[in-house]
């Protein structure tokens, strides 16, 4: 099964394509293919980073091979992390409507020429942001089922791996799933999680400790206070201000934490990169297996009895060929609530640009 | 250009886009180890079964390597563009087996005592076989070459063989 990493020359991309390479996600005998620009630096560096990791991975690198147009892309998954980035330095915040209006035109010619000369069967995972709005380009010119964003799955992971710090356990002892935007509309579903060798009783306790007495009626409110607080610590102090996020409630630190590296002027590649490759294994296991991810969704639930249709992160299964259903239990008040305004949200967005 | 509209769910072939043809590969690629496992990858991880693989002319660090396998039209496509990926591989044409430009040339050694030609409604070139036992030298387009052949085994010739030769020239 061959990949191919669109904007493989970004500081993400380069993630993904160590990580496919160290994780052996790839078969010596199948192909990696490095998508750049061809005009420009990023379309040098292509070839560049394809001799490194050769090198590197002598043992065990797959062919890799280098794409210059969207006209070029051959693979069986598409990594799609190319497009601009918010930038990582102090104060920087995210213009979700400049993002767009400058990788809009980038997904879809990606989207197009995959649609022109593609096998029809290419399985999409979305990194680039604003992961909604890419996902919504991609999905309405190959179909929804082909096309995931791995933004909730990436907060999944953060999640279950705040709580299991928060417990002093590993995080492969914690399940559960975060849904909505990838952003700061982001739902944690508290009512998901679970607790490898706990009774519900337990579990109930344990997560009730970490949460306290609070719901997401007021997430919104909590999120401005601690980045406020933040933003002024790290100011003189960044490690003061990374020590604040530790004693904040998982689910706070959830946000917080992401966005603070931002801020320090480092990204979060690694973490983002491992997401990614995540679902790339997950496609190439064969089976079917429950992640999350953001999916198009068209009446494939229902609030309040009517069907939904809108661009969100939610716990599905992600098989070979794609996504084929949301796995989501009835959710608690606050969770559905939260992730009502979410999807709202970002529809309406979306219905900005025609999608 | 606008985008292609999507479905809301993916994309199923009709009837037509996935019955099978035969297709003959002609892959010009460079001469060194691997070059023929890579080609043969490229097909085979794809379920499509390698009909005939052959290495022609090698000269000059180059190889002419034909490979003919039957598969529908998209799958043909994803073949052809993904061989064209591969760093070893200079360069890719595929076509169908009833292309005139797919041209082959075939030899037969009749059974012993006996004489074989052609059949008479097939189109080739064919010399030799002037006496029994002489073997015949037959070249044409690959299909009615092939079918020379299987008459051959048919009137009990074991000793046969087909070779693709480099695309003619569209005319």
């Amino acid at each position: 099964m061959d990949v191919a990493v669109v904007g493989a020359t970004g500081t993400v991309g380069r993630q993904i394509c160590v990580q496919l390479i160290e994780r052996r996600i790839i078969p010596v005998s199948s192909r990696l293919q490095l998508v750049a620009r061809g005009s420009g630096s990023s379309g040098r560096a292509a070839h560049g980073l394809r001799a490194d990791l050769i090198d590197a991975y002598a043992e065990h690198a797959p062919l890799i091979d280098v794409a210059l147009a969207p006209d070029e892309v051959v693979a069986d998954v598409i990594v799609m992390a190319a497009g601009q980035t918010v930038p990582a330095a102090p104060g920087a915040s995210i213009d979700r409507r400049a993002l767009a209006q400058q990788n809009i035109e980038v997904f879809r010619s990606y989207a197009t020429e995959l649609a022109r000369n593609g096998s029809g069967r290419e399985v999409v995972i979305v990194v680039s942001n604003p992961v909604e709005l890419a996902v919504a380009v991609f999905s309405s010119i190959l179909g929804r089922h082909r096309v995931i964003g791995m933004g909730a799955w990436l907060d999944t992971l953060r999640f279950r791996r705040e709580i299991a710090s928060s417990l002093g356990i590993r995080r492969q002892s914690v399940g559960g799933f975060v849904a909505g935007q990838h952003g700061d509309d982001m739902v944690p579903l508290w009512s998901t999680m679970r607790i490898t060798g706990l009774t519900t009783s337990e579990r109930r306790r344990a997560l009730g400790e970490l949460r306290g007495q609070r719901s997401l009626a007021g997430f919104d409110a909590e999120i401005e206070a601690a980045k406020r607080i933040l933003l002024q610590l790290s100011v003189n102090d960044m490690g003061a201000a990374f020590a604040a996020v530790e004693e904040s409630p998982p689910d706070l630190r959830l946000v917080a934490r992401p966005w603070l590296t931002h801020q320090s002027g480092a990204r979060t590649a690694s973490g983002t990169a491992g997401a990614a490759v995540d679902l790339v294994d997950t496609v190439f296991d064969g089976r079917e297996i429950v992640v999350a991810g953001q999916v198009r969704l068209d009446g494939d639930i229902e609030l309040d009895g009517e069907p939904v249709r809108a661009v969100t992160g939610l716990p599905l299964v992600l098989g070979p060929e794609g996504w084929t259903r949301v796995m989501l239990d009835p959710l608690a008040a606050d969770e559905d609530e939260r992730l009502r305004q979410s999807m709202t949200r970002v529809n309406h967005t979306l219905s900005e640009w025609g999608l | 250009m606008d985008a292609v509209p999507g479905d809301s769910t993916d994309r199923e072939d009709g009837e037509e886009n996935s019955r099978p043809h035969q297709y003959v590969a002609y892959v010009l690629a460079a001469d060194r180890p691997g070059s023929v496992t890579a080609m043969a990858e490229v097909v085979s991880s794809r379920g499509v079964s390698i009909e005939s693989f052959a290495t022609g002319d090698i000269r000059g660090g180059t190889a002419m390597i034909t490979m003919i396998f039957s598969t529908s039209e998209r799958l043909e496509r994803v073949i052809r563009r993904t061989l064209q990926r591969l760093a070893i591989v200079l360069e890719v044409a595929v076509l169908r087996s009833d292309d005139p430009q797919v041209q082959a040339a075939g030899v037969v050694h009749p059974a012993p005592g006996t004489r074989f030609l052609p059949p008479a409604d097939v189109s080739v070139t064919w010399s030799g076989a002037t006496q029994p036992g002489e073997p015949l030298l037959v070249d044409g387009q690959f299909l009615m070459v092939t079918r020379v052949i299987d008459g051959a085994i048919a009137s009990g010739a074991s000793r046969v063989n087909v070779a693709l030769l480099p695309p003619a020239p569209e005319r």
